[in-house]
């Protein structure tokens, strides 16, 4: 693996991960209205307050960096609105800038700054939060930082065995394998399929590695990687990936898709496909058919009457009443709850 | 998808800022949330995660279900579990249902026959506050899906009526995911340059607006619904405002909007007055707001079930911390027009707005940065924090849930002594009994049963049950709660008599978490009973405190696993009340005092005399028992061997007709417990009977216990009937003495005689009715038989007969009718008649009935018999 200069990160990621405080305070109370602060820090001219910070950034000066945004974090002459403002641009700037703009001191500076001008918070008013959160910006800049450094890493492994890349994935922190999977879209059509019959193959055993074949899977509009993942994957973003996978799938291959998941995957898996496939499918007989064998099944009834109620064929809702109407334990309580949801103006969501 | 496209820092501030740095209003726009996207992009706001979309699926997964999905996963639970009891509240401003589901046994009443506290959850007022729907359903899900653990959730299901809403601005909440990525900027009245408004970020509900985002000229219209309460409405213009374009506009009038009638009238379903918790959940910022009034109990009250909620919640691995000011800093009769605000002051109970995480860089917060920042985000638009990312959700919905659990169970009420036993350690009688029993909604009566008064210097075992589970484990271990500390599991005991304490040896007390009542098992919970060692010194001191058979109380001081001190008189049911607890007495006996005491209500005879062994059940139990005062219905109990017994009772129903229970019991020292009540049914009388129409049905439980050979007590509870708890008393006094099984452990009956005959006969075609037979001392003989008439209504059948050899002739077999089950019987209501005649002809094992039925629609007929007990003590030679 190719080395990464990670000082800065390595220190603020021992930062930025100690327990939380757990003392009880009172709450923060606001010290400024918004329209006041507001006012106050657009009197000065943040363009002008910006320039010599991002040229000294730019030229990687780190100690005059971070001696300009001491000084300027306790000049009086400036409003502390005008004062935050500049230091929280300037923070988020930093994550458009190559990850050598700013070092350690620079950003250790940044993540630690305690934001003084609070604001009342909208959702409640009687709290006060920071309207210039430096230390979220610090925060972000540095994932943004370590995301990239994840994209570098993987970009140099990837003509390597695909063992080393998906070890090094898992080796990585949460940033760095977003910045993993970013990377998956400029490598070759043969590598990617190379990675996946690796990845995919782990899935079951390492978990973390869904993104990466859920990514691939859009990327090769793979069925058979599709139905892998629909049975195999966990964790967020499986829903989105069979949304996004299926866009290039012809109508079998989704039916298809769909009945290998819910013949074969955990029930929470199984439900999310039917949500993405089943609308698009609604028209097929045999979809029709699997959904109402489902009525009864005891963790995928509800997912099968929600699909259910989306269909605007009277023939399927004529059929859900009547065996609504029927001693049939189980599946007719589903019939008649996919009946109501069919008439509950509340379905619209999602349509 | 990111590309990594890096602009230069210039362009970036000048893209970026210029607008602002000029002086100018930020253009009005479209702006969407993306993963990714360089800080200079003003058409979208980077988050750093992929933006959850929600998902059409009711099962909860890791990221976010649109409201059709949470609503088919609540309707679906309503009809799958049994917890899970929805009532449609009202509607929207478009019209659409608001739900409330009532989660538990949906009875109102407590196992114990109290009444049963209400609390209230709301979530989804602010639509764009996702969290806050997926923790009320991952609330609802808890409770309908949970195990039946006998334990935490057992006992809410039983004892609480816990009440969400989980998306209370509906129509708001679909606008939000119709947008799931993008909203307005530029806009707000208030704060144009960073606060994004409609589509995914809207808060209120839709009064106004169309569901268009691109039709900017309404987008801003709505009222901000937890600003249009009672009683502060319109009195904070700095936080509340009168401009419908204002975020937090609030409304026309106090309670103008549909959505707050209806979460107003959700209380209906407590009932209001028992209501002891109301909690609004929102997001984002990690904090607990609340108000508080003039009521000082309720702002101590509220401060500590706070400090529960969020000593609790940062024990899970995430260790989120949830701040909250003190009663101290937190300020009086001043409000914004809140929910929170309404339920404080309109019911006095502990009320609060709980903003899920993430947290919003307050210096409490520290080191976390605030935002979505504190799960790996850019942090470069606070508002990020309403969108939690899809990796969180599941974590956040589950820890907040099982938070919330533990909330409940606080105010459910303090815990307070149900049941002691005082077990002699030799024999395994209890020597004493006390049970307090429901009286009435306020009142409860402390039944007591001494058999014997407690001797100096004799071993004893003290089993103590209370009405909630006392204890949390860990790994099978007995732990504190996360959160609390480790005082609350000590337990103070000590016996005196008068004002002076008695020698006691205490052993340490051994909480209880396998089932099976006194003194191994728990009551009715896990962990809801303990048992410990006692023993009287037999020394000068208490010989000459007693002077004689004395009475002496044993006091309890015992904490619940949340640090609540239990009851110090149980007498007093305690309910919330005016801002806190009525009916819970401290160590004083002092009411209104929040704090709870030792319970020195379980007072005992002791005596310095050495009385011997207490009685313990024995052969010569076996015998038909009955209350004096309830001449008219009883007992027939057969001992049988291996400490079992079998018990028939025949009674009545509530319509003056004949019913009859059937018990198999286990014999426990002095007392005989019957844990499962049998009601039989689907037979009929004569050829018509089908024994695979019988149905036995568990409705209740039933113990008895004795002082003597010749006199005991009995208890019955029927609360699996689905027409709620039903319990009573009756003392027992002895009817029948059986041949061959006089008081005092008599040897077996050795030779072939009719005496052998006693006990259960039935004809394995009929099975379902039978015979319990007693062949008396006097040589007659007893029978009854249970049966059904022709309608399939339970009947009983009785007689003394006459004993010709192996034959038993019944001339004339009675019937009743006319009193009434439980406390409305009567005797003088009983009206007995003539049934008709019976002949038994039994040998050892086998035998026939013979019957002629002089009530009409009962045909004659035969009854091939076969035994079905044999009472222990009687051996039977053929």
């Amino acid at each position: 693996m190719t080395p990464v200069r990670i000082g800065p990160i390595a220190l603020l990621a021992v930062m930025l991960t100690c327990l939380p405080a757990r003392a009880e305070r009172s709450l923060s109370q606001a010290n400024w209205t918004l329209s006041e602060a507001s006012q106050a820090a657009a009197e000065t001219d943040l363009l002008e307050m910006l320039k010599p910070l991002l040229e000294l950034a730019r030229s990687e000066q780190d100690q005059r960096l971070l001696q300009e945004l001491k000084r300027l974090a306790a000049d009086d002459s400036l409003s502390l609105p005008a004062r935050e403002r500049v230091l929280f641009e300037f923070t988020v700037s930093l994550a458009d800038l190559d990850r050598l703009a700013a070092g350690a001191d620079v950003l250790g500076f940044l993540a630690a700054y305690q934001s003084r001008v609070l604001v009342p918070f909208e959702d409640n008013r009687r709290l006060g939060i920071p309207l210039y959160n430096v230390r979220a910006a610090a925060a972000g800049v540095l994932n943004e930082w370590r995301r990239q450094d994840g994209a570098i890493e993987a970009m140099t492994l990837q003509h390597g065995p695909g063992a080393f890349w998906l070890a090094a994935y898992l080796s990585s922190g949460p940033a760095q394998r977003s910045g993993y999977v970013d990377s998956l879209d400029f490598m070759s059509e043969p590598s990617l399929q190379s990675l996946a019959a690796q990845a995919a193959s782990r899935m079951a055993s390492e978990p973390d590695l869904t993104p990466v074949v859920a990514r691939i899977a859009v990327l090769l509009a793979d069925v058979g990687l599709l139905q892998n993942l629909a049975v195999h994957g966990s964790g967020p973003g499986l829903a989105e990936a069979i949304r996004a996978g299926i866009a290039e799938l012809d109508e079998p291959d989704r039916a298809a898709l769909m009945s290998h998941a819910v013949l074969h995957a955990p029930a929470v898996n199984a439900a999310q496909a039917m949500a993405e496939l089943a609308p698009g499918l609604l028209h097929r007989d045999e979809t029709v058919k699997l959904l109402f064998d489902l009525l009864g099944n005891p963790d995928l009834g509800a997912a099968s009457a929600l699909a259910l109620s989306r269909s605007p064929n009277p023939a399927v809702r004529a059929q859900l009443v009547e065996l609504a109407s029927k001693n049939r334990g189980m599946e007719s309580r589903r019939a008649a709850l996919a009946a109501a949801l069919a008439r509950d103006t509340t379905g619209e969501a999602g349509r | 998808m990111r590309r990594g496209r890096i602009l230069s820092p210039l362009l970036s501030c000048l893209l970026f800022s210029s607008a602002q740095a000029l002086g100018q209003a930020p253009p009005m726009r479209i702006v969407d949330w993306v993963e990714s996207a360089p800080a200079s992009d003003s058409g979208s706001i980077a988050l750093g995660y992929p933006v959850p979309v929600p998902v059409d699926t009711p099962l909860p997964f890791d990221g976010f279900r649109s409201y059709a999905g949470l609503h088919a996963r609540h309707q679906d639970l309503a009809v799958t579990s049994p917890w899970v009891h929805p009532v449609a509240l009202g509607e929207t401003r478009q019209g659409r249902t608001i739900w409330l589901y009532q989660l538990g046994d949906a009875n109102l009443h407590t196992a114990s026959g109290s009444e049963e506290q209400a609390m209230l959850t709301n979530g989804g007022i602010h639509a764009r506050e996702w969290q806050s729907p997926e923790v009320a359903t991952g609330i609802i899900e808890l409770l309908a899906l949970g195990p039946e653990d006998h334990h935490l959730l057992s006992y809410l299901r039983d004892n609480a009526n816990i009440l969400v809403i989980p998306v209370l601005n509906v129509d708001g909440f679909l606008q939000t995911q119709r947008f799931p990525a993008s909203n307005w900027l530029g806009t707000d009245p208030d704060d144009p340059e960073s606060s994004p408004r409609d589509g995914r970020m809207r808060r209120k509900n839709m009064l106004g607006p169309d569901e268009d985002l691109m039709t900017p000229d309404d987008h801003l219209l709505g009222v901000d619904l937890n600003r249009n309460n009672l009683p502060y409405w319109n009195t904070d213009h700095r936080r509340s405002s009168g401009d419908e374009n204002s975020l937090v506009y609030h409304g026309s009038a106090p309670r103008s909007e549909p959505e707050i009638k209806a979460l107003n009238r959700a209380v209906e379903h407590g009932p209001a007055a028992m209501l002891s918790m109301y909690t609004d959940m929102h997001s984002f910022s990690q904090v607990h707001f609340w108000v508080r009034n003039t009521n000082f109990r309720l702002a101590r009250q509220t401060e500590s079930l706070l400090r529960l909620f969020s000593d609790f919640h940062r024990g899970f691995p995430a260790g989120k911390n949830y701040a909250f000011s003190t009663a101290a800093n937190t300020p009086s009769n001043v409000g914004i027009g809140t929910t929170d605000e309404y339920f404080t002051h309109t019911y006095q109970v502990p009320s609060w707005t709980l903003e899920i995480e993430p947290s919003n860089g307050a210096a409490y917060h520290s080191p976390l940065p605030g935002s979505g920042a504190d799960y790996g985000g850019l942090g470069r638009n606070e508002h990020d924090g309403f969108i939690l990312p899809e990796s969180q959700i599941a974590r956040v919905r589950s820890e907040l849930a099982e938070t919330f659990a533990v909330a409940y169970y606080r105010q459910s009420g303090p815990a307070s002594i149900a049941a002691i036993n005082l077990l002699d350690e030799a024999t395994g009688a209890v020597v004493f009994e006390a049970e307090w029993d429901a009286l009435d909604a306020s009142n409860r009566r402390l039944h007591v049963f001494q058999a014997q008064p407690l001797q100096l210097g004799r071993d004893y075992l003290a089993w103590i049950a209370w009405d909630k589970p006392m204890r949390w484990r860990s790994d099978g271990a007995i732990t504190q709660l996360p959160g609390q500390p480790d005082a609350i599991l000590d337990v103070q005991l000590s016996v005196s008599a008068g004002d002076d304490t008695l020698n006691t040896l205490l052993g340490d007390p051994r909480w209880r978490d396998q089932p099976g009542l006194s003194p191994g098992g728990y009551q009715r919970y896990r962990d809801d009973a303990m048992a410990f060692s006692l023993r009287l010194s037999d020394d000068e001191t208490n010989a000459g405190l007693l002077q004689g058979q004395a009475t002496a109380a044993l006091s309890v001081d015992v904490f619940d696993f949340t640090g609540t001190r239990a009851d110090a008189d149980p007498a007093t049911v305690a309910r919330w009340e005016g801002g806190g607890w009525s009916g819970y007495e401290n160590s004083e006996g002092t009411d209104a005092t929040d704090r709870g005491g030792a319970d020195s209500t379980l007072q005992f005879a002791v005596t310095p005399d050495t009385l011997g062994d207490p009685f313990v059940v024995e052969p010569g139990n076996s015998s038909a028992w009955y209350d004096p005062e309830r001449n008219g219905e009883g007992f027939m109990l057969e001992i049988l061997g291996t400490n079992r017994a079998l018990m028939y009772w025949f009674t009545y129903d509530s319509n003056g007709k004949q019913n009859w229970y059937v018990a198999e019991g286990e014999i426990r020292g002095n007392r005989i417990l019957f844990p499962e009540l049998l009601q039989v049914s689907g037979g009929q009388f004569g050829p018509g009977f089908d024994p695979d129409d019988v149905i036995r049905t568990v409705v209740g439980s039933a113990s008895f216990i004795w002082s003597s050979c010749d006199a005991g007590a009995m208890e019955w509870v029927i609360d699996q009937q689905g027409s709620g708890r039903r319990q009573g008393r009756m003392n027992l006094r002895r009817l029948t003495a059986v041949m061959g099984l006089e008081c005092g452990w008599p040897e077996p009956l050795q030779a072939p005689g009719v005496a052998a005959m006693s006990g259960s006969w039935y004809d394995p075609a009929h099975s379902g009715e039978g015979y319990a037979l007693e062949v008396l001392s006097d040589q007659r003989v007893l029978v009854f038989w249970f049966s059904f008439d022709r309608q399939g209504q339970r009947r009983w059948f009785f007689g003394t007969g006459e004993i010709f050899g192996e034959s038993l002739l019944f001339s004339e077999l009675l019937t009743t009718q006319g009193a009434r089950f439980g406390a409305a019987f009567d005797p003088d209501d009983v009206e007995l008649s003539g049934w008709g005649t019976l002949q038994l002809d039994l040998g050892c094992n086998q035998g026939l009935a013979t019957f002629e039925p002089t009530e009409p629609d009962f045909p004659s007929g035969t009854l091939n018999l076969t035994r079905l007990t044999r009472l222990e003590g009687l051996n039977c030679h053929d």
